[in-house]
């Protein structure tokens, strides 16, 4: 039996619980305000998660018992011509993507961060891309880049023969690469902007007493003043651009001939076309792991370059 | 200092190029939508003309009426209506409950169950996408308003931003109310989650356009034409509707709600989608 000492007072507020029992009693109330959370958590997340990673080593479908097959889904993934053909689509996708997604956005918060006139139209204009769902961004540009469509028409109205776009393997992945980064951009802008709108006058000021113009002040001030932005920018473009699945799947189904094909894609084709569980659950394991990577690497990165 | 004035603000050349810039981005950004909106009521004969037009020559609002007929676009956006406001309110209620307890409470295991949720956050939501398949298959929630929502009921992110919040709420709000004799599920409901409504109303937002814009999940788990959301719906649309301007109608009708709300609303909404980056 455990011996508790009271406090002085009489609210019952203990500054530190003397015993086990008395630290998990005090916890009840907690616990009831968090279970909801964690019991989804489990049932949603952990469980079916451990699940994947289980999963991944049977070969499981609709309606028959899996059968243990070890390391042979991965055997299968890793000599897979095809999983290392959208390996290589989802990277190149992501490094362009990214690259615009990170410096396009920032050249334009610099520009909104200064006084000109219309900056809540541009904002408003900027932002409208943003808030449609990527099915309608992908829809649209599927439509504006249709042999018969308004693109083509415009460049042969200018004397260039009408181009294949998503015939061609390569025209296809930068009209991906194009609309993805389209429609991100206002989104990055805004970030941007309100880091950019933190920074502080005397900053600039102090500059201008050194002679720098405008455009120096911007270089050598705002910039460094927003790289832990211009860092989690980075961040979140790299990890959503890893995960691409609807700009493919509803432009070009992959094609031409898996030109574009991504990482899910693959995932989505293997697990819920052909119903393979237990290879989609393997590539599901490798996406885990290679984004859990990225976020550590990312993790160590940021700890050497942002003071 | 009036030399120094003139060298730290941009010539007025300078901000014309800026201008200019930002001119050409903005419609670059908006001209797709002017684009949907005047090829919606244009024939497909007008609309791929080898001379583009700008402006149709007589608008016709028949795409509307057969988009319609063709495609039950209006179950598909009451779908979405229930799917993302059930997922809303039940995500932001859990997630507010749990923030509060990470915030301003303590508890056995805090720490470690905190480093769990924050781990969640690295883990791909397509990870888990096939098993949940799975074992929604085997409970029959196939199909269902119930299997489209549970998954997306958990956020981490919600979690973490709501801690945040409340962490920075004087914590003598509690200590007082502890006095008075108040139990802490009262001090939860009744004093900090009243006081928390921006957050809430950012993460609100957040989590309704996130569910909102979703197709992996709920095409897998609700593919059935009656069940489908609306983003479920417009993938496969050009197999119901293949001809352009009928399309072109179904994304209008689709797009302006959100247009409208966003138009509303601009600053909350602007906050509300950046809610991610809001942690300076």
């Amino acid at each position: 039996m455990a011996v508790t000492v009271e406090s002085v007072g009489t609210s019952g507020l203990r500054s530190r619980p003397t015993s086990f029992g008395e630290t998990l009693r005090k916890s009840q109330p907690a616990y009831i305000l968090l279970s909801p959370y964690l019991i989804l958590f489990v049932v949603v997340l952990a469980y079916p998660l451990l699940y994947a990673i289980y999963l991944s080593f049977f070969d499981a479908t609709l309606n028959r018992p899996p059968t243990f097959v070890g390391a042979g889904n991965f055997i299968q993934l890793f000599t897979d011509a095809e999983f290392y053909t959208a390996l290589r689509n989802t990277f190149f996708f992501a490094f362009f993507v990214v690259l615009g997604e990170t410096i396009l956005p920032l050249a334009m918060a610099l520009a909104m961060n200064e006084r000109l006139p219309f900056r809540a139209l541009f904002r408003t204009a900027f932002f409208l891309p943003v808030v449609c769902s990527w099915v309608v961004v992908s829809l649209i540009w599927s439509l504006l880049f249709a042999q018969q469509g308004l693109v083509n028409s415009v460049v042969q109205v200018l004397g260039v023969s009408p181009q294949p776009f998503f015939s061609n393997p390569g025209q296809a992945m930068w009209i991906l690469i194009a609309t993805t980064v389209w429609r991100n951009l206002g989104y990055y802008m805004v970030i941007y902007l309100a880091a950019l709108q933190g920074v502080p006058q005397d900053l600039y000021d102090a500059a201008s007493v050194d002679g720098a113009t405008r455009w120096r002040q911007l270089w050598h001030v705002a910039v460094p003043m927003v790289r832990p932005v211009i860092y989690f920018v980075l961040t979140i473009s790299i990890i959503t651009s890893m995960q691409l699945f609807i700009q493919p799947f509803i432009m070009t189904n992959g094609g031409p001939l898996n030109a574009t094909i991504s990482v899910v894609q693959l995932l989505y084709r293997h697990a819920f076309v052909q119903l393979e569980f237990g290879y989609g659950s393997a590539i599901a394991t490798f996406l885990l792991v290679l984004l859990v990577a990225v976020a550590l690497v990312n993790k160590r990165v940021h700890d050497l370059v942002v003071r | 200092m009036g030399d120094v004035l003139a060298i730290r603000s941009l010539r007025s050349i300078d901000r014309l190029l800026l201008v200019l810039f930002l001119l050409l981005l903005a419609v670059v950004a908006v001209f797709p939508f002017y684009w949907l909106a005047i090829g919606s009521v244009m024939p497909p004969a007008e609309l791929f003309a080898s001379v583009p037009r700008l402006w149709p020559s007589e608008p016709d609002l028949s795409p509307y009426r057969r988009i319609f007929d063709l495609v039950p676009l209006g179950r598909y956006f009451a779908n979405s209506v229930i799917v993302s406001g059930t997922t809303t309110v039940v995500a932001v209620l859990v997630a507010s409950a749990a923030g509060y307890c990470f915030a301003r409470l303590t508890f056995f295991g805090q720490g470690v169950l905190f480093a769990l949720i924050l781990g969640a956050l690295m883990v791909p939501s397509q990870a888990t996408m096939v098993p949940l398949f799975v074992m929604f298959a085997n409970w029959n929630l196939l199909n269902s308003y119930p299997g489209i929502i549970l998954p997306g009921v958990v956020s981490a992110f919600g979690v973490f931003m709501m801690t945040q919040f409340f962490k920075a709420l004087p914590a003598e709000l509690r200590e007082a109310a502890i006095v008075d004799g108040a139990n802490e599920y009262r001090i939860f409901a009744g004093i900090y989650l009243p006081l928390a409504r921006p957050a809430v109303a950012t993460l609100s937002l957040f989590v309704f356009m996130g569910t909102w814009d979703q197709l992996l999940w709920p095409m897998i788990v609700a593919p059935a034409p009656d069940m489908r959301t609306l983003q479920v719906g417009l993938a496969f649309i050009r197999q119901q509707a293949p001809i352009t301007n009928q399309v072109m109608a179904a994304i209008v009708v689709s797009v302006i709600p959100v247009v409208i709300a966003f138009l509303l609303t601009q600053k909350q909404f602007i906050a509300g989608i950046a809610a991610g980056a809001v942690k300076e």
